[in-house]
């Protein structure tokens, strides 16, 4: 749907269509347009349908536009709170003898839940995911299966 | 934090960097989801290192030509950001486009779009264009969200600010005129 018929809208015109303020000739003329203006109309249902569909772009991401623009990045805080709960279960587990193991066992949970938060291991499961994404792209295929082609093999032979 | 939307665009208008750090994270996501979609929608091949690239490169845009202060109504900056992010995405295409045939590393362009099946829909368009010519503007942006892009008649109100009914009504009656039109084409075919 990119066909554009007449010189599209600007973008400022284009998107109060959405925004309910117009009046009924300006909506009108608006409407004359993407009528026959598949671009623009692709334009207004995305930016209608992008209403309560986002989440936050990663961290590296936000910083780098950031960085671009000479601002200062945002640290992302480290969850202590694991690292505290796990040393707070590690302790219980001495004093309350009787649950030893419990208690060792969740403050071990916990610690691997405080490191895999950190910034350092994902950006390692990045790392691993893209390199297996790129083994799965250069494994080879498998031979097609011709075995159900009625008349012949693979080279045209009747069976 | 700021107290709406309003506040923090007034704010990053004056250039303030903890509003423009806000800005960034509260608006990246809509930026990022918009630009892709649209690239989705027009059948574009595209990978994640472009959506970041076009993501970047509109906030630079704003930031650098003062944009934020062209918004009339400053807390609802939403429509226009997204619009702002699809023009970006598709200017960045068509430049990647330009680049590509000029150094010809990639035998032919049409590895950048998607064959899938868009070819078939384009068909499509064009037979609905011809039939709904005579309409009215309204009538034809309600029948192309219908059949081309499968929307409800709900979704239709809501995108256009009209009653469900009046949506109802406008796609049976010219729903049933395009049948009567199409029967009488097939009629003078066949005779």
């Amino acid at each position: 749907m990119d066909t554009i018929d007449k010189k599209c809208l600007d973008d400022r015109l284009l998107s109060s269509y959405l925004d309910k303020r117009l009046s009924g000739p300006e909506r009108g003329k608006i409407e004359g347009h993407i009528a026959d203006c598949g671009a623009c109309l692709d334009k207004l249902l995305v930016a209608h349908e992008s209403r309560g569909r986002v989440r936050k772009v990663p961290l590296m991401l936000r910083n780098k536009i950031k960085s671009r623009l000479g601002l200062k990045q945002t640290k992302k805080r480290p969850e202590i709170k694991w690292l505290a709960a796990s040393m707070g279960f590690f302790v219980f587990s001495f004093l309350v003898r009787h649950y030893f193991l419990q208690f060792l066992a969740i403050s071990v949970i916990l610690g691997f839940k405080w490191v895999m938060e950190g910034e350092g291991a994902k950006r390692v499961i990045m790392i691993f995911k893209e390199i297996r994404e790129k083994e799965k792209k250069f494994e080879r295929k498998p031979p097609p299966d011709v075995s159900n082609i009625i008349g012949g093999d693979k080279y045209g032979k009747p069976e | 934090m700021f107290d709406n939307t309003h506040n923090l665009i007034e704010r990053c208008i004056k250039r303030e960097e903890k509003a423009w750090g806000e800005f960034i994270d509260k608006f990246s996501g809509l930026v990022y989801y918009s630009a892709r979609e649209r690239l989705r929608m027009g059948g574009f091949g595209f990978n994640e290192e472009d959506i970041r690239d076009i993501v970047q490169n509109v906030f630079v845009d704003i930031w650098e030509k003062s944009r934020l202060a062209e918004v009339r109504e400053r807390n609802k900056i939403s429509a226009w950001l997204s619009v702002v992010s699809q023009t970006r995405a598709l200017n960045f295409m068509r430049r990647k486009k330009e680049r590509l045939l000029k150094e010809e590393e990639i035998p032919g362009i049409d590895g950048i779009i998607f064959e899938d099946g868009s070819g078939h829909r384009a068909e499509l368009i064009e037979e609905i264009e011809k039939a709904v010519e005579n309409f009215s503007p309204k009538e034809k942006i309600i029948l192309k969200l219908n059949i081309i892009y499968g929307k409800t008649h709900r979704e239709i109100a809501d995108f256009m600010k009209i009653p469900v009914n009046t949506v109802s009504t406008i796609i049976a009656r010219r729903k049933k005129f395009l049948k009567r039109k199409l029967m009488l084409h097939c009629d003078t075919v066949t005779m």
